[in-house]
This record gives C-alpha cells, sequence and structure tokens, in this order.
C-alpha cells in the first residue's frame, strides 16, 4: 500500500475529526488520481488528430479529458478546458489595481468521435458550458460558435473563440449599466421602487395608482436589453379572486419601443403607456369580479 | 413634473443597494379590538379587522412572491406576550393561506410586552443571517389603550431585524390613548430595527387604505429611504392633469377625488 501523500491511504490511515479538512483533501486527491487515468486512456487512442490534440493542447491550464465507450467499437474523447476572457476591471479607476482581469467561469466541452481507432475527421461537438448563475447576465446557449473548417485544431480554435466571447460578454455587462440606467430613469414617474435586483437589474417592481385604485407594475429586464423591450405586468392591490390572489393583467411585450432613446425617454413612454393601460386593466378587475 | 423629477433624479441611485432574499415575520395581534368593525365594504358585508387584515397578509405574500419568489413567511400572534402560529418561514401559499384563515383574536388583553417577541426574531434572525436572508418583523397591532412595552433590556448595538409596524386604533377619546400607543411603537421600532423601518396607522377603517399600505410594506428594507421621504405610490392622474403635454395619450376623465378620513393620531416628528 502507498502511504505517501499521494495515495489515498495516507488521508484516510489516520483519520482525525480535528482536521476538517481532511475530507476535500482525499476527495481532491482521488479526482486528481480519476484524471490522470484517464488521461492515460486518451494516450491509449491511436488516432493522429487525437494525439495531434494531446500534444498541441497539453499546456492549457485547467484542460481535463477522457474516453467514453458509447458502443462496441465507438468511442468519444472528450476534451474540456476553461476559456480566459479579458475584460476591464471595473474597480481600476478607483486603485492602483491593473485595468484589466480575466474571467474563466466559461469552458468549452469537445467532443471527437473515434471509430475503430480512427476519428471521422469531421468538426467535433462544441458545447459551451457556464455556472447557473451567469444566466442571469449572459446565456451560453445563446452564443453563436464560431464555424470549425476542416482542418481546424483546437490550440487555433480556441483563441478565436475567446475573442467572440469576449465581444458578447463585454456587450452583456454593458447592458446591466444599461437596465440600471433604466430603473434609475423611472423613479421621476413612479416614486422610489418596491424592490429592485440590485445585483444584475433583471427585475423591478414599482407601486403607483390611478386615482383611488393603487396597483403594482412588475417589471422584467431582458439580458439583451435594449435590444429587447422589457416586459411588465399590472397587479391590483384591491381585487381578489375567490382564493384571496390578487388580480393580475396580462404580460406586456408590445408597446412601443426603440433600442436607440435615452433612458429617460423610455421611461416616459412606458409611463404614458401605464396611465393610459391602468384604466383598462381597472375596468377588466371589475368586470371579473361582476362576473363572480 | 420633468423638472421636479430631475432633481431627485440626480440624488437616487440604486448602485451599492442589497437585496438579499427576506423572511418575514408576521405578529399579529390576538385582541378583541381586532373585532371591531371596518367602514362598510362594497358587498354591504360587514367587515371587521381581522378580516381586513387577512385579506391584507394574503395580498402582502401574493404581491411579494411576485417580486421575488425567494422571499418566506412565518407567523406568530401577540397576547400578553407573543408566542408561534407558524414557526418556520416558507414560501407554500397554500399553507400560508391556511395559516392567515386560522388567525383568530381570544381575549382582552391588558399589557402587552413586545420582549418575547424580539427574542424570538433575533434567534430567527441569526439563522437567515447564516442562509445570506435578512429577517423582518411586521406587527400588526390594534389596541386603542395598551401602549407595548419592552420589560427586558434590549442591548442597544443589537440590530439583527428589520421592524415594520402597523396599527388600526379608534379614534382618540378621553377613554383611550392611541397617540401614547403609537408613541410606544415608534420607540420601540428605533431602537430595535437593522434598517429604516416604516409605520403606519389609521383609524378610518378603511379597507382600500389598509391594502394601499400593506403595499408599500413591500418596500425591501436595504433599498428604503426614511419613510417621509418615500415617494410612491405616485397618482397619475394628477401628474397628467399637472402636465398634460407630455403625455403622448388622449383625453383623460378628470379623475374623481375621494376625501380620506384619516384623522387618527398626529406623527411626533
Amino acid at each position: 500500500m502507498d502511504d505517501s501523500e499521494l495515495s489515498p491511504c495516507y488521508y484516510l490511515r489516520d483519520w482525525t475529526v480535528a482536521d476538517p479538512t481532511r475530507l476535500l483533501k482525499l476527495i481532491l486527491l482521488i479526482r486528481g488520481l480519476y484524471l490522470q487515468y484517464q488521461r492515460k486512456k486518451v494516450e491509449e487512442v491511436s488516432d493522429e488528430r487525437v494525439r495531434f490534440e494531446m500534444s498541441t493542447m497539453a499546456a492549457i491550464q485547467g484542460l481535463e479529458m477522457c474516453v467514453t465507450t458509447i458502443s462496441e467499437g465507438m468511442e468519444e474523447v472528450n476534451f474540456a478546458f476553461p476559456l480566459v476572457l479579458e475584460m476591464e476591471n471595473p474597480h481600476s479607476a478607483t486603485n492602483s489595481q491593473s485595468s484589466s482581469i480575466t474571467c474563466s467561469d466559461i469552458s468549452l466541452q469537445v467532443k471527437f468521435p473515434v471509430r475503430g481507432g480512427q476519428s471521422g475527421g469531421g468538426a467535433p461537438q462544441l458545447k459551451l458550458v457556464a455556472p447557473e448563475g451567469m444566466r442571469d447576465v449572459f446565456d451560453v446557449d445563446d452564443v453563436k460558435l464560431p464555424v470549425w473548417p476542416e482542418h481546424m485544431c483546437l490550440v487555433e480554435y480556441k483563441p478565436t473563440l475567446e475573442l467572440t466571447l469576449q465581444q458578447q460578454v463585454r456587450e452583456a455587462r454593458a447592458s446591466v449599466r444599461l437596465r440600471r440606467n433604466f430603473v434609475e430613469a423611472l423613479f421621476p414617474f413612479f416614486g422610489h421602487p418596491l424592490e429592485v435586483d440590485t445585483l444584475y437589474y433583471r427585475k423591478a417592481s414599482i407601486l403607483t395608482s390611478f386615482g383611488v385604485f393603487t396597483f403594482l407594475v412588475h417589471f422584467v429586464l431582458p439580458i439583451q436589453f435594449p435590444k429587447i423591450q422589457p416586459s411588465f405586468t399590472f397587479q391590483s392591490s384591491q381585487h381578489f379572486d375567490a382564493r384571496g390572489k390578487p388580480l393580475v393583467s396580462r404580460l406586456y411585450q408590445d408597446y412601443p419601443w426603440s433600442p436607440r432613446w435615452e433612458a429617460s425617454e423610455m421611461a416616459q413612454r412606458i409611463f404614458d403607456f401605464v396611465a393610459e393601460e391602468c384604466l383598462a386593466f381597472k375596468r377588466s378587475c371589475g368586470d371579473i369580479l361582476s362576473q363572480r | 413634473m420633468q423638472g421636479e423629477g430631475e432633481a431627485y433624479f440626480s440624488r437616487y441611485g440604486l448602485r451599492g443597494m442589497g437585496h438579499m432574499a427576506e423572511d418575514i415575520l408576521f405578529c399579529v395581534d390576538a385582541d378583541a379590538e381586532m373585532n371591531v368593525e371596518m367602514k362598510l365594504g362594497t358587498q354591504g358585508k360587514g367587515l371587521c379587522r381581522l378580516d381586513a387584515i387577512k385579506q391584507a397578509i394574503i395580498l402582502f405574500v401574493h404581491s411579494k412572491l411576485m417580486v421575488n419568489s425567494q422571499h418566506r413567511f412565518a407567523f406568530a400572534t401577540l397576547r400578553n406576550s407573543a408566542s408561534w402560529l407558524k414557526r418556520g418561514f416558507s414560501s407554500d401559499i397554500d399553507v400560508i393561506g391556511q395559516v392567515v384563515r386560522g388567525l383568530a383574536s381570544s381575549g382582552t388583553y391588558p399589557r402587552c410586552d413586545l420582549s418575547e417577541l424580539f427574542r424570538m426574531a433575533a434567534a430567527e434572525a441569526h439563522q437567515s443571517i447564516a442562509l445570506n436572508r435578512r429577517l423582518r418583523m411586521v406587527l400588526i397591532y390594534c389596541r386603542s389603550s395598551v401602549p407595548i412595552e419592552v420589560a427586558m433590556q434590549w442591548p442597544d448595538k443589537q440590530r439583527l431585524f428589520t421592524f415594520d409596524a402597523l396599527y388600526l386604533h379608534d379614534k382618540p377619546t378621553h377613554e383611550n390613548c392611541p397617540q401614547d400607543v403609537y408613541d410606544s411603537l415608534v420607540d420601540a421600532l428605533e431602537r430595535v430595527s437593522e434598517f429604516e423601518s416604516y409605520i403606519f396607522e389609521s383609524s378610518s377603517g378603511s379597507a382600500r387604505l389598509l391594502f394601499r399600505s400593506m403595499c408599500i410594506l413591500l418596500s425591501h428594507p436595504q433599498q428604503r429611504c426614511p419613510q417621509d421621504e418615500f415617494e410612491a405610490p405616485k397618482d397619475i392622474s394628477k401628474m397628467l392633469a399637472a402636465a398634460p403635454h407630455n403625455s403622448t395619450s388622449g383625453n383623460l376623465p378628470v379623475p374623481r377625488r375621494e376625501t380620506e378620513d384619516n384623522s387618527g393620531v398626529p406623527r411626533p416628528h
């Protein structure tokens, strides 16, 4: 039994509850051993293209790989590695830190099918993977991946993809700022909002009234704001269904809109639309109640 | 309207305001004064304070979940002291509806000590904080002659939760003291609340006004301004009447003004 620090036995031998890091170290070690095991299996694949990718990508930080058997004689060699994107540091104006930071939360997964020891030569399957929480700012499923022409290889594809992504992530981050500006521009018309998602500005709710009719408006702002306009619903504070749930309008997302307007113009137009529509909403609430 | 808006616009900014999910503890008075009638409802049926409050709480919960489905709710009742009605925060609207509909008044309580309520809230607040949430307590009180006390010494530095209050009461007479009660509530809020607290009082018996106040209480504590600066809900009909050329819509009828009977207690500031 190998008792060095590179063996799981080392961590299991003198198990002690006094060391809270033991379990994590053990898991990381086993994971590392598994990655090494899979790497050896990929090295055993004789296919030329896979061997080329292995040799040119070997030095990439955070590269992982494995072989999966699909069926008799049919395997898939999988590679995965983080993409390194350069961003402006949002705090660089206020301190002496460097003006750019790197983000490596987005990874690329690549699948090369290998049949009978030979890969096809066609484009591999490509997939972007990102943490679930990023979806509020940027959805990797929306990204149109750069084309993979014949004779393309990973070491060339990676920087092309990184440039494309960098641009799209920059736009997504700019969109956060634009959404915040828009929500702040609502203030002169609707006063203090009740609650705003102050992380990514995807949602905002306000309380307003028309005479004695008090109602809420719930806004949802899309990731591609302002190209795609906000949607919203009205909610009454005075009309309830049989179970006490307040009545809600349909979803509005088809009102006049232009992404080129200033935030203040957008807010004005939405105010005008709300001012006009809210009476129709009040009437329809009244109709629903009188039908019961 | 534009000019006035711009002055505030340059001051008002959302950057840096937190947005943690809330655990909201409703503490509802169980005193017999909950049975006092509100103003006649639109269907002509009598509505007592407790019925209106139940509806208002359900309005609040639905609205809060529409704003953000991560918020959760728990319930306590208040006699001489507070006790749990439904411990454990939940966002299950069916369960919450059952709990709220089960609220009832249970007697006349000549005293009210909030020490136990604060202790309960502080204990829950630690758990909320561990979950990256913040606790808020909303007290709904209706006794016109019983100021609240806090018998236990409450450490000044301990501000673990936000504390809001909704106070429904009778009009002041020689036999009651709603002003003293109101002042005692304000004192308690100021001693204990983590973020800006809001308090509403009314003797008007208007359910509509109650619902309106409940909606203002939806406001997220981490994003609040002082209550006397809170500018919502604005009245769209007044804004349009003041500057009709700013609107792109056609002619709107002049809104009928309803005078509110809100001859409640004056504010201390």
